[in-house]
């Protein structure tokens, strides 16, 4: 009996001990698999379901100039998105359509209605983004009238403000509807620009509803670098209207320009013609651009070309297009001839209007020939057979040491997107194809390409002592508090030629706008060093490029200008014709602006301004004679026998000649006169229409030699103005300034 | 045995038998020693106020130990609503809070707004072109700057033998300060 009970027990045990273990043998295999196995996948659907993820978006920096006023910035804005597959019926998307038509403008309610339908089985449909505040409060309120909740929501969004539209359009580019950089400073820097995104993570009930603040997890955002530019809005602004007007002027395809500082490398001013308004990147405005479009009938066609035409539109043509330079490489050139000592010290050539080269002629832009010239003259001329004559004196492997030391093989790595790559055997000879004919022609800078950046970085070379600059154009980068995180450091890639052969270049280059083929960019007092240059287009026939790259003042340049007119289609298209003048006049302005003194000669200073003698009180004939004692001019109006008032006023600077208006009665007369047209006439025709009407003449720009012809005058014609004003009268001229 | 099997044999489940002593008088107790009263220690004198003499009545003794636990109880309620209160407060002030910051970055959106609008409005731009036409202005140039040199500090120009600040001048200018800054 009792081994019965014992078997039983056992029997019992061994069944009840399979059972457990089939039983939780089962449940810990699914454990181990749900715990061990699958656990990385259970706990993000916990967290999915525990935790609520918000992304704090984190705000864009801001792009200032040098003097910290904004050019660009970001603030909130909100995005309008509707639910489609909500919508009830038809009239209730006619509704929404309608009423957010009416609010946003722009979709308009068709675009809108189409948008609903094309997505009625979704459950976002984007309507809008960067909405602003007005906007948003509007369609809130049409959200609440019409019960649209759950139908149509608004999110938070960014927008980019660029307060100055169009300035700088090219350097600072944009962003898309992403808040990334598409363009510009805005590409460039655009991981610095953004900052890191924060989050905010909260527990969830189990009704989905988030549990209050005390099981919030906050992660602050780290919002974008601020970035202060080197360029300066006030140089940008001269530069821009230069251009602007130089463009109006010779009906140019495109007028581009650069203004660096030449001991650092910093760009102050950079611009492109035609730009684009930074508020609205994808719209052509330009009307030359939308008459050409207009042309084309076929749609796809037309939105092709409008794709192609706005691409273009981005382009930064400072750094990404390059063209042939021309004369201004001649710089380059003697530069080379002069450290290399190539030239005995009583060199001349006689020009005769042409030269030989293998089996070419070559002519020069004087037919006749310039005569005899050393190499001042030579530059000052320009004189293409000259410098193919000095070209093959110094030589290919010399030729191209000088070439790759300026920096016109390699990018100059300015921090700015899209600069044009040299490419050897493209855009110019390698040492290898540098032939006779190669050699003499790249001499003159004709075959051979480099972009505007390269250009003025060379010139400025030889500005700075031979010190070839690295050019930049973020100076500095900042943190939300203001704390300077980044600050660049002007940088020297290398000693090209001695700070000899560079003053010795720089005295040339002086020469050629006092007396060469540069005088149309003449200032007095501002000593402007500069080279012309008019280039034939090797990729569009009969289509040349009119520059000027100039640096100032001679005896310590502080800037470079370089401006570029691509393609025009005025009366004239010569460098020292019509690029020269604005160079001059951008300049002239800047070294105002940076409070840098103009240092006159003794002949610039005779033909300055005179101060106006005191008259008043005197007698007519007392003040007449003290008048024509000083070189001025009187003109009495009124009857009276003593000068009350006279105009200018004693003490005020007026050209040397100028008139002096003398008031001999309360009242008497008219005290204004309409301003003649001054334009088209030579200094003595201008001077003399200027005194006779009443006025004083300031000539700007040039005033000996020949051809000299007044293209601008400050005060328009006919403009009522005060007798005795003096109206500032530019002038330039086309003889002697050929250096095609 | 029942039926002859040992199954139904009570018997051998009866044990020994066990002693269970009757309970019949309290147990005996130690006798308690004799309590003296502490150094300074006094006896409380036993009140009995001849108006106030009230026959003896029944006394309730609740013991000290339910004291405690409804002090102790009516304390964790009152910290409890205090906590309850408090996180209330807390939510109203976070909601204020967040609401606020939400007007703040509404308002800051808006400020960028008018300020790139503002700006625009005083592009050189605009100010050249309003300068030019509207009022007629025309930009001055090179000739029209006087520029002052300042690199050499103030001077003291001595006319004749009479300097300027000489004593006599100095004493007279400084009474006529001193005098001055009295009236």
């Amino acid at each position: 009996m009792a081994k019965t009970n014992k078997n039983i027990k056992k029997r019992a045990l061994i069944l009840t001990a399979v059972l457990l273990l089939v039983g939780f043998g089962g449940n810990l295999v699914r454990l181990f698999q749900l715990q061990i196995i699958d656990s990385a996948d259970y706990k993000a659907k916990a967290e999915a379901q525990q935790l609520s993820d918000t992304v704090i978006s984190a705000d864009r920096g801001t792009i200032y100039d040098c003097n910290m006023n904004i050019l660009a910035e970001s603030a909130s804005a909100w995005l309008v998105f509707v639910d489609p597959s909500r919508i009830e019926n038809a009239a209730q998307s006619q509704l929404i359509a309608d009423g957010l038509g009416a609010i946003l403008k722009k979709p308009n309610a068709k675009k809108i209605a189409s948008i609903l339908k094309a997505n009625k089985d979704y459950q976002y449909a984007k309507i809008a983004g960067q909405v602003e505040y007005n906007e948003k409060t509007a369609i809130q309120k049409f959200i609440d009238d019409n019960d649209l909740y759950g139908i149509v929501a608004i999110d938070p969004d960014t927008k980019r403000y660029y307060p100055y539209s169009n300035f700088a359009s090219t350097v600072i580019g944009f962003t898309g509807s992403d808040n990334t950089g598409r363009a510009g400073l805005e590409l460039q820097y655009n991981e610095s620009l953004t900052g890191i995104s924060g989050r905010i993570i909260t527990a969830k009930k189990a009704n989905a509803d988030l549990m209050d603040s005390n099981y919030q997890s906050k992660f602050d955002a780290q919002q974008g670098l601020s970035h202060v530019l080197t360029i300066d809005k006030n140089i940008q602004h001269l530069l821009e209207s230069a251009l602007t007007e130089a463009r109006a002027e010779n009906k140019a395809t495109a007028c581009y320009g650069i203004v660096m500082q030449v001991k650092t490398g910093a760009i102050l001013g950079m611009a492109t013609l035609p730009d684009y308004d930074l508020n609205q990147p994808t719209v052509i405005k330009n009307k030359e651009t939308l008459a050409e479009l207009d042309k084309i009938t076929d749609p796809d066609e037309y939105d092709a070309a409008y794709n192609a035409e706005t691409f273009n539109m981005w382009r930064n043509k400072c750094i990404s297009d390059t063209y042939e330079p021309g004369s201004v490489f001649k710089v380059v050139t003697t530069c080379a001839v002069v450290e290399e000592n190539v030239l005995p010290a009583d060199f001349t050539y006689t020009c005769t209007g042409s030269i030989q080269v293998a089996d070419n002629i070559i002519g020069c832009a004087v037919r006749d020939g310039h005569g005899t010239e050393d190499l001042q003259h030579g530059l000052m001329n320009s004189c293409n057979p000259f410098f193919i004559t000095i070209g093959q004196k110094l030589g290919a492997e010399k030729f191209y040491k000088y070439f790759e030391a300026f920096g016109l093989t390699e990018k100059t790595g300015i921090d700015l997107p899209g600069e044009a790559e040299p490419k050897a055997g493209v855009t110019y000879h390698p040492l290898d194809d540098l032939g006779i004919a190669e050699l003499s022609s790249s001499a003159f800078g004709q075959t051979f390409q480099v972009s505007a950046i390269q250009l003025i970085t060379a010139i400025s070379c030889v500005a700075n002592g031979g010190k070839l600059m690295k050019p930049y154009i973020v100076a500095k980068e900042l943190d939300q508090k203001g704390n300077v995180v980044y600050e660049a450091e002007p940088t020297v890639r290398r000693q090209v030629v001695s700070e000899k052969t560079a003053d010795t270049v720089i005295g040339y280059m002086e020469h050629v706008v006092a007396e060469g083929t540069g005088r149309n960019a003449y200032i007095p007092g501002c000593r402007i060093a500069g080279k012309t240059g008019t280039s034939e287009k090797l990729t569009t026939d009969g289509e040349y490029v009119a520059s000027f790259c100039g640096t100032a003042p001679a005896n310590d340049p502080e800037i470079a200008v370089l401006v570029v007119i691509d393609e025009p289609h005025g009366d004239n298209r010569l460098g020292g014709a019509i690029a020269a003048p604005v160079a001059g006049s951008v300049i002239e302005q800047v070294l105002n602006y940076l409070n840098i003194e103009p240092m006159y000669t003794d002949e610039e200073l005779a033909e300055m301004n005179a101060e106006t003698p005191d008259v008043l009180g005197k007698s007519v004939s007392e003040a007449e004679d003290i008048l024509a004692a000083g070189d001025f001019t009187a003109r009495v109006v009124g009857d009276g026998d003593k000068v009350l008032t006279q105009y200018p006023a004693k003490g005020q600077s007026v050209p040397t000649g100028g008139v002096v208006v003398l008031y001999t009665e309360e009242g008497a007369g008219d005290t204004t006169a309409a301003m003649p047209t001054l334009t088209g006439l030579s200094v003595s025709e201008a001077n003399s229409a200027a005194v006779n009407a009443g006025f004083n003449l300031k000539v700007s720009g040039t005033a000996t030699g020949e051809g000299l012809v007044a293209y601008k005058q400050s005060i328009a014609p006919g403009t009522k103005t005060r007798l005795g004003t003096t109206v500032t009268v530019y002038f330039k001229t086309t003889t002697g300034v050929n250096d095609n | 045995m029942y039926r002859g099997s040992e199954a139904y044999d009570f018997s051998l489940f009866e044990g020994p038998a066990v002693r269970v002593p009757a309970r019949t008088a309290a147990p005996a107790r130690k006798p308690e020693p004799a309590r003296r009263p502490a150094a300074g220690q006094q006896r409380r004198p036993v009140r009995k106020a001849a108006a106030d003499a009230r026959p003896d009545a029944e006394v309730v003794v609740v013991p000290s130990s339910l004291k405690k636990a409804i002090v102790f109880t009516l304390a964790f309620f009152a910290l409890w609503i205090g906590v309850l209160l408090l996180q209330a407060q807390n939510e109203t002030v976070t909601n204020q809070i967040s609401e606020v910051q939400s007007q703040i970055d509404i308002a800051a959106g808006e400020k960028v707004r008018l300020t790139a609008e503002l700006n625009s409005m005083f592009s050189n731009e605009k100010i050249d072109e309003y300068a030019t036409k509207k009022l007629g202005m025309v930009k001055a140039d090179s000739s029209q700057i006087i520029y002052i040199d300042l690199t050499e500090g103030d001077e003291i120009l001595f006319s004749g033998d009479r300097t300027v600040g000489d004593a006599e001048d100095k004493g007279e200018s400084k009474l006529k300060e001193l005098f001055a800054y009295l009236f």
